[in-house]
């Protein structure tokens, strides 16, 4: 017999404004009643948007969804929520305040019908506890309902979130990133409840980048690539391995930039010690005893999924964010990084130069002009004698607009400009001072395309030539493996490989390391 | 022959009257508070209950009809706000500005209008009856601070009860607090944000209106500024208060006690009354920055 | 239901609240008067009836173009600094009592100069005030400059009836300042003082320095995007503290030079309402400097056409109140709702 399929996705297509990312093209989704669906791919692969439309929070320029069959057209996430379609948010909607109860039944709260109901209803306490008890128990999770929500574990959050969704009688569930945040007992912990879900007849859809918990709990997978869906497969009829392949494409991936130079080793310019940063939201992992060493005129590229460390990395050596623990040198002098004035006033000179990855709040005041922006960090050169040199601002602008292949000019207000010259902006304006010591990049060239990577590849290989020492910090391998001399992988915040971007590296085996299959 | 007893009882006693448009307001802006909007309005929607409350019970020689007046014209207030800043996507502090100055526009051209006068607008209304029986008030001490006090007083103490139980205990208490806990969480679970703040605004003008209309009551008039920067001074509390009702209760308490004290010492000391006059503000002021150096962030 | 919104242009926002405000006074007037006619003619027009009217309404506007701009930097900042009551107040006694205090020979325009900076520092100190409390422990300079606003009110009536008080007057007012040392007037007999020229140049200056110096530009930065001036290592704490100050100070200078004008003295309640009007003042002049003067402008007409009609038909003056903040809902209001019909 046919097995019944819950979720029928097919031709969704999605585009992103401004940037004009393709995030979902023509992705196609099909899933099993009754089974956990794992949806694979590296971040920006399109996972995410795809289940976003399927949830109600998207709507897609394109394509059609079944439900059990039925046509529908998804509005709202309450509309989705009729469908019996619920998600669990990577960063949990969870009430700080309200109790365990509260935060699973709310909008739903048993009332005391003998006083007033409706909007002003007084909440049954005694039953809230009651239900919140028994639909926990229905499905093998153990929380204390009147417990703050504010107080509570990771995990326990998450299983808060999970019985938001059961509660509502929502058997089509979407988990993204689920075990981002887990522990390994938690994350055994919790495959053992979804699959006591989906005995009870639930659905399932995982999205992941974690290829080993896939081959763990998934009856099938779906693979995504650059917003396409390149396959649906069996768990029992495939490997690790192969899956690994199927996300990396390491068929297509051929024409790999030609590797740079081996550099000869210049003196170390910058080293870390035994950095350890928190996670940013609650109980991430942050990073933990990171030791690494730049040299002059040699690239260290540092490579990670999202959720794994690289934004608390980035954070931290951009000044923005208070290590607990960690030992710059720099330059021959030895800092304690958490003496964050000092380290900052490093960054402020020039000696470290930084580009952000979040391109439209840190690394740019898009209200701004393009010239206000890219005059912004270096402003002391266009001032002499406290007024504005506006001539030489203007014409150092658009010096850069035409050598970065800009079209834009100084007087337009950079929100105008599309996602890719903003970012050249950035660069542009990076590289247009006097060549910093150390370089610390992030993201460099995530959405750009491809002439325009080709061209910031070209200035960060100038530079390394220059003798600067470069930190790049990318979740792409393909820019990793053709910039790096050394490359690092971090996994859940620690280092699980350290080496030279030797022969032994590609693209597959760098994969392993970042999706957890692999650690030195 | 005052003694120091009846001295103290005095300033107590008439620091718990002084209390009651405090409670009122500030427990009003709670409620807007815990949905995320710190509303500045509190001053401009007293004002308002204090005008048209007393213009109502004058002409209608009821309290209640002059209760229900002035809640009714904060409402007004607060509803304007919320519909400016809620559907117009207007700043919300600017907003609140704009309502505390059309509060005084409105009462002073309306007062000219209507009492033909812009200063003083003396109002007969009917006394307000005392809470608690007779003898009661006979205790010593407690009886002249506590028992003498009117239902208004009494009333502002249920409001501050009502209001705590609403917002623990209702699904309507919860939803308010969940909007000022994460709205972006409401919305993604299918409620509409929108709806509790302006919810939430609307209770800030309740409790704001009978605040304002407790004010007249104790003058039995209504004056120009008869609210004299205590909106402002019920912001403060609800901010000591951290959220919590009865904490908030007290800060209204403590100020309560600060206008007390300046207006008994104006009449006994030789410190200029002026300066005396200026007692509650600084002690507001002085309250709401140890408490904010005292948290620590 | 789906909302489609449209935002608003500045420009668009500013001619709504223009046209707003002088719609609804002429609807109050309406209601309000028993002569609507003559009310509407006391109201718009006689403001510019003669030379002392005139004078008398671009006096005015001239503490609330010094005073705007204050509000507007402030604004730039992210700050909201509701003390100008009492800043204007400090600034004026500062100013009025140093030029009452002054030796005999000294020349008229040391005589402003100090004055000047009196009501400056004053006020400045005042501002400064607020912007540090919040600054060093985040209290909210709202609330803050309000109660400072509110306790420098009544110790400024307090100076002024006491120990200030001018002996031989039954008004409740300091002394006389000698009138050598005055601001020259220019429109006799209006009160219009050269102090109108005060405030058009510090319009330009401060015009200037915004798009032209350093401090202006990052003080600018901070304004739009505050993690991203920190990414510039621009200190942002000092230029919010500075801000205020500024603010302050602005209001200060504002009060001062009304006390070295015409009005010669100090009287108590003599600046009442101005600080809530450079505040819409700043409002509507939407960020640029040069805005502020037409803005400025604007709302002194609005105020001058109530005083008239409170004199001519007996409407409060306090019809200003309402036609500010009418105003103010309109400049504030960001986007306009559109329905549009659901997807079937």
């Amino acid at each position: 017999m046919q097995p019944m399929i819950a979720v029928r996705m097919r031709g969704i297509s999605k585009r992103y404004f401004p940037s004009g990312i393709r995030a979902n093209d023509e992705a196609m989704l099909e899933v099993e009643r009754g089974s956990i669906h794992a949806i694979v791919g590296e971040n920006g692969a399109g996972k995410t948007t795809l289940m976003k439309i399927l949830a109600g929070l998207e709507l897609p320029d394109a394509g059609t969804i079944e439900i059990e069959g039925k046509p529908v057209h998804i509005q709202s996430p309450a509309h989705a929520r009729e469908l019996g379609i619920g998600m669990v948010h990577q960063h949990f909607l969870m009430f700080d305040d309200l109790t365990t109860a509260e935060n699973i039944f709310f909008g739903l709260e048993p009332l005391r019908v003998s006083k007033i109901p409706g909007v002003l209803g007084i909440l049954d306490r005694q039953s809230l506890v009651e239900q919140t008890r028994r639909i926990a128990a229905d499905y093998g999770f153990v929380l204390d309902p009147m417990a703050q929500a504010g107080d509570l574990s990771i995990s326990a959050r998450q299983q808060v979130e999970i019985l938001r969704q059961l509660a509502r009688n929502l058997h089509i569930l979407i988990l993204d990133e689920p075990t981002s945040v887990l522990t390994e007992q938690e994350t055994t912990a919790l495959f053992e409840k979804l699959a006591e879900i989906r005995r009870m007849g639930h659905t399932i859809i995982i999205v992941t980048h974690k290829i080993d918990e896939v081959m763990r709990i998934a009856d099938r997978v779906t693979v995504m690539r650059q917003g396409k869906t390149i396959g649906t497969y069996d768990i029992a009829a495939t490997t690790a391995n192969e899956l690994a392949c199927l996300i990396m494409g390491t068929n297509v991936c051929e024409e790999i930039s030609p590797r740079t130079e081996p550099a000869a080793q210049g003196p170390v310019v910058f080293q870390i010690e035994g950095l350890r940063a928190r996670g940013h939201h609650h109980g991430e992992t942050g990073v933990t005893d990171l030791h690494f060493a730049v040299h002059a005129g040699e690239v260290l590229g540092v490579c990670a999924l999202s959720g794994n460390g690289l934004a608390e990395l980035e954070d931290a050596l951009g000044g923005f964010l208070v290590p607990s623990k960690g030992f710059c040198i720099f330059d021959g002098s030895r800092l304690d990084i958490r003496r964050i004035h000092e380290y900052r006033q490093l960054l402020k000179k020039g000696a470290i130069g930084y580009l952000p990855s979040d391109r439209m709040r840190r690394s740019m005041a898009l209200s701004l002009t393009v010239r206000d922006n890219f005059m912004a960090v270096s402003r002391t050169r266009y001032f002499h004698r406290g007024w504005f040199r506006s001539t030489l601002a203007t014409r150092q602008t658009q010096d850069a607009l035409h050598s970065f292949d800009i079209s834009a000019q100084p007087e337009q207000k950079t929100v105008e400009l599309s996602g890719g010259n903003i970012q050249k902006l950035a660069i542009a304006r990076l590289f247009s001072i006097q060549l910093p010591k150390l370089l610390i990049l992030c993201e460099p060239t995530w959405g750009l395309d491809i002439k325009s990577t080709e061209n910031v590849h070209r200035r960060i290989l100038d530079a390394k030539a220059a003798g600067s020492a470069i930190l790049i910090l990318s979740s792409d391998v393909d820019e990793i493996l053709a910039l790096a001399d050394s490359i690092m992988v971090l996994y859940r915040g620690r280092a699980v490989l350290l080496a030279s971007n030797s022969g032994e590296l590609n693209r597959e085996r760098i994969g392993e390391y970042l999706l957890g299959a692999r650690s030195e | 022959m005052s003694t120091p007893i009846t001295i103290l009882a005095d300033i107590l006693k008439y620091t718990i009257a002084a209390a009651t448009p405090l409670l009122f307001a500030s427990i009003g802006g709670l409620f807007s508070q815990l949905a995320g909007m710190l509303n500045i309005a509190l001053e401009g929607l007293m004002g308002l209950g204090a005008f048209f409350g007393m213009a109502a019970a004058g002409a209608s020689g009821s309290l209640v009809v002059g209760a229900m007046a002035g809640i009714a014209a904060a409402v007004v207030g607060s509803w304007l706000m919320g519909i400016i800043t809620i559907k117009f996507k207007a700043n919300l502090f600017i907003t609140g500005l704009a309502v505390n100055l059309l509060a005084v526009g409105v009462t002073a051209v309306l007062s000219q209008s209507w009492f033909h006068t812009k200063a003083v607008v003396a109002f007969d209304i009917p006394r307000v009856m005392p809470a608690f029986p007779a003898f009661l008030g006979r205790i010593p001490f407690i009886g002249p601070v506590l028992f003498s006090q009117n239902i208004l007083s009494a009333s502002a103490w249920l409001w501050v009860i009502a209001a705590a139980f609403i917002i623990r205990n209702t699904r309507h208490g919860v939803r308010i607090r969940a909007t000022g806990m994460n709205e972006e969480a409401v919305n993604a679970l299918g409620y509409r944000p929108d709806r509790y703040h302006m919810a939430a605004l609307i209770w800030s003008g309740v409790g704001s209106g009978l605040g304002g209309f407790a004010l007249g009551v104790s003058i039995s008039a209504f004056v120009p500024n008869i609210t004299a920067g205590r909106g402002w001074i019920a912001l403060v509390a609800m901010y000591l208060g951290r959220g919590k009702p009865l904490w908030i209760a007290a800060s209204c308490l403590l100020f309560a006690l600060a206008e007390s004290l300046s207006n008994y010492v104006q009449g006994f000391s030789a410190i200029p009354p002026l300066l005396v006059l200026a007692l509650p503000y600084a002690v507001t002021l002085v309250s709401l920055v140890a408490a904010a150096a005292g948290k620590k962030d | 239901m789906m909302h489609s919104e449209r935002e608003l242009p500045a420009g668009a926002r500013i001619a709504l609240a223009v046209a707003l405000s002088i719609a609804l006074a002429a609807a109050v007037l309406a209601l309000f008067t028993k002569d609507f006619s003559p009310a509407l003619g006391q109201f718009f027009f006689e403001p510019f009836a003669n030379r002392y009217f005139f004078g008398n309404y671009i006096a005015d506007s001239v503490p609330l173009m010094i005073a705007g701009l204050g509000v507007l930097i402030a604004f730039r900042s992210r700050n909201f600094n509701l003390g100008g009551e009492g800043q204007i107040y400090a600034g004026a006694i500062a100013a009025g009592m140093l030029a009452l205090s002054l030796p005999e020979r000294i020349s008229p325009a040391e005589a402003w100069l100090f004055a000047a900076l009196a009501g400056m520092v004053a006020g400045g100190l005042i501002g400064a005030l607020s912007g540090i409390l919040k600054a060093l422990w985040h209290v909210s300079e709202m609330i803050s400059s309000f109660l400072i606003s509110a306790i420098v009110l009544n110790v400024g009536d307090y100076l002024i009836t006491g120990p200030f008080q001018d002996p031989a007057s039954n008004f409740q007012t300091t002394r006389q300042i000698s009138s050598q040392l005055l601001l020259p007037r220019i429109l006799a007999p209006s009160k219009l003082d050269i102090s109108v020229f005060i405030g058009l140049a510090l319009i330009a200056v401060l015009a200037i320095m915004s798009k032209h110096t350093r401090p202006g530009f990052e003080l600018r930065v901070c304004g739009e995007n505050e993690e991203f001036a920190r990414y510039c290592g621009i200190p942002v704490a000092l230029y919010q503290s500075a801000a205020m100050a500024i603010s302050g100070a602005l209001y200060g200078l504002a009060g001062a030079l009304i006390v070295m004008g015409p009005q010669a003295r100090v009287m108590r309640g003599f600046s009442s309402g101005l600080g809530w009007s450079a505040i819409s003042v700043a409002l509507l002049a939407q960020s640029s400097e040069a805005g502020v003067l037409p803005s400025a402008l604007f709302i002194a007409y609005l105020k001058a056409g109530s005083d008239h009609v409170m004199i001519g038909s007996g409407v409060p003056s306090e019809i200003i109140s309402i036609l500010q903040a009418a105003a103010m809902f309109f400049i504030t209001a960001r986007h306009f709702p559109v329905r549009k019909r659901r997807r079937p």
